[in-house]
């Protein structure tokens, strides 16, 4: 395994529906570990669409995604165990609301990891004080907060000690005043060298955080680069038309 | 509490041919004990059949939704898996159309006179039969219920690593339980009523319990009536169970 | 092909059904008479229509009474029932005349006799009633000599209640005390014909039902026989019943039921149905 090589590799991502409709038309990209992607776009993009290929919640038609060199896309791939290492954040959380955050947090690792209950609590505790949400331990999602549900969907794919965080639109569902709170953890997240793949509204996040910025438009990769490149010298009119409207 | 001759004395007539026909259905030879037989009988197809049901229902809601669930990731593959889900989806399909298409006195009556033609046991013929009415309907309520689950769940535990099954048995089921449990309730409340025309091959069930006092004392009311209110108590019972179990499962949600 | 017949079977019966509620009237008042029409030959389905021995004379005596004939094809419980309660005018299914029946409901002079019968399949080891009952010193049944035999009946005739009387001791008259044997050795099916098609798939061993529907289920099913000289322990009279207390209708009935006697047409009509070197008697 070389530090050089790409970690997901992707070529020709190409995703069809019934009726013609082409959500992903062809898509290449490299994601290096340690980077911070953000994905931006109109919606009807594909930039979801995108997201989800890389751990199979959509199947894609054609094309290659490479995982630390194993082609994710074809018959008899383990893509359970390649889950385990690449944790999706959801738009609406989707935590399991007949479980405490507690057990939301240690279901997975006890089952999937075979961690001890002691071990998976211990770190789960850790987790939810990290998020300042230990004391919350004990409650059901359903007496939660959006933003504070979305922290702990956060920590809850954390506690699987993932490689690459996939980050589905984490803030769209959320009222304004608690947009912050899950980006603050975001930010520290990345700040701890953790690969991200982020889809987002939040430009003042993709500036801030990201280390490369791809922009989608109608199912392909119009223009990527660095955030200043992007934001402040766009060269494609459809990312000048997109910044025009959403800054 | 024993009434005084007094009392039968002063009696209104009406009372008094209220008791008579009283004895007349059930004291006379011994004629509850038909009840109590058709009670048991009742209450013993309801209950194995329930189980059936329930079995059946399981294994045909797991097959439906698995092929509904999987079936654009299988497409892909086209596997020797996806052509026998669809043949084993196909099979699932015909039962539910079939079972419940046509009414449960001619599943009974078919499958006691052609398709356990050579067997003896009406009782067991009758638990069969009914318990594989109720598997199309518990399949379907099953299958209603975890269509009913948020695909953002499956989704969330896919996503965690769990494989199909683990999701379905750690996130899915467990919700799923909670959200159908009461209208699971219900079948068994309808099961047991439909159970009534078991009488149609040869069983004294509860119906026909009633039916023999009647052919026996040629009085119609105490025998329909002291029917009607055996089933109606039984439901009234368990329908008060289902909702303080509503009110739990609601509870522990919070 | 089998399931294809059972089918078309139970299309024909609910058209017949149909059919017998669209009867007209026509003007005259109606005599409504509740039967069973599965007993032939006494009623039965010709077509969607009741025929039988107690279907013409009903017929025979509402003409005599200058009413319009309705029959109501009922399960044979609910004859006795409905005409006890009144629901029905009067009830003609093979009725036996016993004396508890005559406890709530009122009987004719009788127009027929009904004996009970045993149908057993060729090559049955029944061969006689003593080999399904044991009896008591007054000839009633108490007990199944062997306890894996079933016996198949019609819901609430005679057969029923004969055998229920021996396998469970709190039937109809109270004999066995004997608690220990299955009440389900006696089956008892809403038709005859069902229990004859039980015991041709060996559901039952045996089926104890009245004389002439019992030559009729012999006549058109195969491998069945009638045990032959086996049927003096239960011989009835078959009378119309009323109910209790109707002796307006009930004295109409015997004045026109002795005028049909004498003048031959209820002779005609049993000869019709069982001709006469049939009989078992």
């Amino acid at each position: 395994m070389s530090d050089n090589s790409a970690y997901i590799h992707v070529t020709n991502l190409k995703k069809y529906y019934k009726g013609g409709i082409h959500a992903l038309d062809g898509v290449d990209c490299d994601i290096n570990r340690g980077e911070v992607v953000v994905i931006i776009g109109p919606s009807g993009s594909g930039k979801s669409t995108f997201l989800r290929s890389l751990n199979l919640l959509e199947i894609p038609t054609t094309g290659e995604i490479v995982v630390n060199g194993t082609n994710i896309v074809g018959k008899g791939v383990k893509i359970d165990q390649h889950r385990q290492k690449m944790c999706m954040v959801f738009q609406h959380f989707n935590l399991f609301p007949h479980m405490t955050v507690l057990r939301n947090l240690t279901l997975a690792p006890m089952k999937l990891l075979k961690k001890s209950q002691e071990e998976a609590e211990v770190k789960a505790m850790s987790l939810l004080q990290r998020v300042g949400l230990a004391d919350r331990a004990n409650a059901y999602p359903s007496q939660l907060s959006g933003g504070q549900k979305q922290r702990i969907a956060i920590v809850r794919a954390l506690a699987m000690e993932p490689e690459v965080m996939l980050f589905d639109e984490p803030t769209s569902a959320l009222d304004p005043e608690m947009v912050g709170e899950v980006l603050e953890v975001m930010k520290e997240l990345a700040s701890e060298g953790m690969t991200m793949v982020v889809v987002t509204h939040e430009m003042g996040f993709a500036k801030e955080v990201a280390s490369r910025v791809l922009f989608m438009d109608a199912g392909k990769i119009v223009e990527e680069g660095p955030p200043e490149e992007i934001f402040n010298h766009p060269k494609h009119p459809r990312l000048q038309e997109f910044l025009s409207k959403v800054l | 509490m024993v009434l005084t001759n007094s009392f039968w004395d002063t009696a209104p007539p009406w009372l008094i041919k209220m008791k008579e026909d009283f004895i007349l259905n059930f004291v006379d030879a011994g004629r509850w004990k038909w009840l109590v037989e058709g009670l048991g009988n009742t209450l013993l197809i309801t209950l194995f059949a329930l189980l059936i049901g329930l079995v059946i229902g399981v294994v045909i809601a797991a097959v439906r939704s698995t092929y509904d669930k999987n079936r654009e990731s299988m497409e892909m593959q086209k596997g020797f898996g996806y052509y026998l889900l669809k043949i084993v989806n196909g099979i699932c399909n015909l039962y539910l159309t079939v079972i419940r298409g046509t009414p449960v006195v001619v599943q009974l009556l078919i499958m006691y006179f052609i398709v356990f033609a050579s067997s003896r046991d009406s009782l067991m013929v009758a638990i069969i039969a009914f318990g594989i009415n109720s598997g199309a309907y518990v399949a379907e309520i099953l299958r209603g219920g975890i269509m009913s689950i948020d695909n953002g769940q499956f989704e969330a535990g896919r996503s965690l690593g769990f494989n199909y099954v683990q999701t379905m048995i750690h996130i899915i089921i467990p919700q799923v339980f909670k959200n159908v449990l009461p209208t699971l309730c219900n079948e068994f409340i309808v099961l047991l009523k439909e159970t009534s025309v078991a009488g149609y091959v040869g069983i004294v069930d509860l119906t026909k319990a009633g039916d023999l006092i009647r052919g026996r004392t040629f009085s119609a009311f105490m025998p329909l009536i002291a029917v009607a209110l055996i089933y109606l108590a039984m439901v009234v019972i368990l329908t008060a169970l289902v909702s303080a179990l509503e009110r739990r499962l609601r509870k522990s949600e919070r | 092909m089998k399931k294809f017949i059972s089918i078309i079977l139970v299309l024909v019966i609910a058209l017949s059904v149909f059919a017998a509620c669209g009867q007209k009237t026509d003007g005259k008042e109606d005599l409504v008479m509740a039967t069973n029409a599965a007993f032939p030959p006494y009623e039965f389905k010709e077509g969607d229509k009741i025929v039988g021995i107690d279907a013409e004379i009903a017929a025979a005596i509402a003409d005599k009474l200058g009413m319009n004939l309705v029959i109501e094809d009922v399960d044979f419980g609910a004859v006795l029932t409905g005409v006890a309660e009144g629901k029905y005018d009067m009830g003609m299914a093979g009725i036996t005349v016993t004396e508890d029946r005559k406890k709530t409901m009122d009987f004719s002079d009788t127009y027929a006799t009904g004996i009970q019968v045993i149908i057993v399949k060729d090559g049955s080891p029944i061969t006689s009633l003593d080999d399904i009952f044991e009896f008591n010193a007054d000839g009633d049944p108490v007990a199944l000599k062997n306890p894996d035999i079933k016996v198949g009946v019609q819901e609430n005739t005679t057969g029923d209640i004969y055998s229920s009387s021996a396998i469970t001791g709190w039937g109809f008259n109270d004999l066995n005390e004997d608690e220990s044997v299955k009440t389900d050795r006696v089956v008892r099916y809403k038709t005859g014909a069902e229990a004859v098609s039980a015991l041709k798939s060996d559901k039952v061993d045996c089926v104890i039902i009245d004389n002439e529907p019992a030559k009729s289920f012999v006549a058109t099913n195969e491998g069945i026989h009638i045990l032959e000289g086996e049927n003096e322990y239960a011989v009835e009279d078959y009378a119309i019943c009323v109910k209790k207390g109707d002796s307006e209708l009930l004295t109409k009935i015997n004045k026109a039921l002795a005028d049909l006697k004498a003048d031959g047409t209820v002779d005609k009509i049993v000869n019709k149905y069982i001709p006469k070197d049939g009989g078992a008697q």
